[in-house]
């Protein structure tokens, strides 16, 4: 006898008893489609954490002075640092700059707003994702005479300037006790960023000459550096040589003076704490998946005890304990099987459902659908084995017998 | 056909045994119509059970068409039950979810026909006991006779070396007893060798050859003569 008999007869058993079938599969179809759906919005939000990192530039870096160790004046990075840096890994490095900020405050009408003027180099843009909207940013001119040019975020060009070209326009705000007065050359878009969103209070970001803002504090080395690796370089490997060009030019080689971050670094953190959480809370919903196949042990076994006589029957006229046991099994395969399917279908549903409410497109690839199915059929196959075993191993005579 | 040498069967249940068949020698030859009959206890349904090939011997030999089944694995047993022996029980035995087709059809998908064939053999088996016309009907749907019939179908379409019928009209009225009956001889006329066990004498009184056991052993062995 071949297996599609045996598929036909379990088809035919598994449809005069649906309620039971269904209510057998209920452990089966929960199991699978909370798996599904919770690997699934893991996945996504693993991809979307993933295309932030990528926006933000995966390549970027920041090297900082490590502040678990003791600083000394001298190790703070200079402009001829910078000028050795990009020497020597000019050719690996798409952009490096430093970074110098100051708060201060703007005032419209009876209102005073926060800002944030930071000092950059030209190539900044290189570093920090933003989009120029109107006129330009920062230029080497502008670096190299310390001008009072300045960069302006959008919504603060909207504010102030609502009716006119903010181009060319003087602004004056607050800093560090002194009133300052720039030239708008530029106007830039922030990136809209699931990270930055959400701190309360609006500050408003002002780009500006570091070489502008040096005049304006005084300070001339700084505690950190950024830079862009070149994209085919490799970050690590990069950054950590220019680690290395500091050591020794500050003469403290091997003294982990000096610190790097990438995004690179952080994002395989970040995507490593999400698989593990994925993979710990669907092994948290795959207990149910052991419900469920108790669930058909059970059932399958009272199948057998009420099918006594129909296996005499079967045994009598020809079928051998292979043919009985393959029939039992491929039963409790399709029972879980088909529960496996559903249970895939509601996870996708689930999964975009939640996916909408959560902000997070679900991931469901084709090996994880088909990972799903195969362990519920394996289920099946597992606890399905004693109860066909028993089945198999009835005493012709007793079965026939049996009332 | 059926050639049956010294056999014992011995149930044991706990420390009591008991000696159901106590050395029964018995030939059965190809075309033969073989009542066996006996009060209950005698043993006759152990004989049964064991030429059936449903139970095995304690000791002697049973040859059923040249097969030694006493020497066999079970997946042997399997076959020669599918292949040489169409068993007809007194409550029918029916698979309750198929239709009588399916249900005639049983043997031939064990003894790995195709479907095609399979239904052909079923549909004429179905009509040399006249219910072609019902073989969509489930058993539930049939009266006790139909069932009988259905039942015998089931036996006759693998085209056995013998029929086993274990008080085959024991759950039916005298007069569906007589056209099962009826069937019985028909078969035997066209050349099936059938074994029948019954306590009812005028049952027995029907067939060929009675064979009556008692106490498990055969205590009279008589052909009757037209």
């Amino acid at each position: 006898m071949n297996i599609l008999e045996s598929v036909k007869m379990a088809i035919i058993s598994v449809r005069t008893n649906k309620l039971r079938t269904l209510l057998t599969m209920l452990g089966i179809i929960i199991g699978i489609s909370s798996v599904i759906t919770l690997v699934a919005l893991g996945k996504g939000s693993q991809n979307s954490m993933t295309k932030e990192f990528k926006n933000g530039g995966a390549n970027r870096a920041t090297i900082y002075l490590n502040r678990d160790e003791e600083i000394s004046e001298e190790l703070y990075i200079e402009h001829s640092d910078l000028d050795a840096i990009k020497r020597i890994y000019g050719d690996k490095l798409e952009a490096i700059s430093f970074n110098q900020q100051l708060g201060g405050s703007i005032t419209l009408g009876r209102k005073t707003h926060n800002l944030n003027l930071t000092g950059v180099a030209s190539d900044y843009t290189k570093i920090e994702n933003m989009k120029i909207k109107k006129g330009r940013f920062l230029v080497d001119s502008d670096i190299s005479s310390q001008r009072y040019s300045a960069v302006i975020e959008s919504n603060m060009a909207e504010k102030f300037f609502s009716d006119v070209n903010p181009l060319g326009q003087r602004i004056t705000f607050d800093v560090d006790g002194q009133t300052l007065s720039y030239v708008i050359v530029g106007v830039f878009e922030k990136p809209k960023s699931l990270m930055g969103m959400g701190s309360g209070k609006q500050t408003f970001s002002i780009y500006a000459p570091y070489t502008n803002l040096e005049q304006i504090t005084g300070q001339t080395m700084y505690g950190e550096v950024e830079m862009n690796v070149k994209s085919g370089e490799n970050v690590k490997s990069t950054v950590t040589s220019v680690v290395n060009l500091l050591e020794r030019r500050h003469d403290v080689v091997g003294k982990k003076k000096y610190v790097m971050y990438t995004s690179e670094g952080m994002m395989k953190m970040v995507n490593n704490i999400t698989g593990k959480m994925t993979a710990f809370v669907s092994a948290i919903a795959g207990i149910s998946l052991l419900v469920g196949g108790i669930g058909i042990m059970n059932i399958m076994l009272v199948s057998v005890t009420e099918r006594t006589r129909e296996i005499g029957i079967r045994k009598a006229i020809g079928a051998n304990k292979k043919v009985v046991l393959v029939q039992f099994l491929v039963e409790s395969i399709i029972v879980s099987g088909m529960g496996g399917a559903i249970g895939i279908i509601l996870g996708t549903g689930f999964s975009y459902g939640i996916g909408k409410f959560i902000k997070i497109t679900p991931s469901i690839t084709l090996s994880v659908v088909f990972m799903a199915f195969a362990f519920s059929s394996a289920i099946g196959i597992f606890f399905g084995l004693y109860p066909a075993n028993k089945a198999a191993n009835l005493n012709i005579i007793d079965a026939l017998r049996y009332e | 056909m059926i050639k049956i040498t010294d056999l014992k069967k011995v149930y044991k249940t706990g420390s009591i045994e008991f000696e159901a068949l106590k050395g029964i020698n018995v030939h059965i030859k190809k075309g033969e119509f073989v009542a066996i009959i006996g009060p209950s206890g005698s043993g006759k349904s152990t004989l049964m059970n064991i030429l059936g090939c449903l139970d095995g011997s304690s000791d002697g030999k049973y040859l059923l068409n040249g097969h030694d089944v006493c020497v066999i694995n079970d997946e042997e047993l399997a076959k020669i039950r599918n292949h040489e022996i169409g068993f007809v029980f007194q409550s029918f035995n029916l698979l309750p979810k198929l239709s009588s087709l399916q249900n005639v059809e049983l043997p031939l998908i064990y003894l790995g026909m195709s479907p095609k064939e399979r239904k052909n053999r079923a549909e004429k088996s179905l009509d040399s006991v006249g219910l072609l016309d019902r073989k969509d009907h489930k058993p539930n749907e049939l009266s006790g006779g139909q069932r009988q019939r259905i039942a015998i179908a089931r036996a006759l379409v693998t085209d056995p070396a013998v029929i086993l019928a274990d008080e085959p009209t024991g759950n039916l009225d005298s007069k569906t007893t007589e056209e099962i009956m009826d069937i019985f001889k028909e078969l035997n006329k066209k050349g099936n060798t059938i074994v029948l066990v019954t306590h009812e004498p005028e049952i027995a009184a029907q067939a060929k050859r009675v064979i009556t056991v008692k106490d498990g052993l055969i205590v009279r062995d008589l052909y009757n003569y037209e």
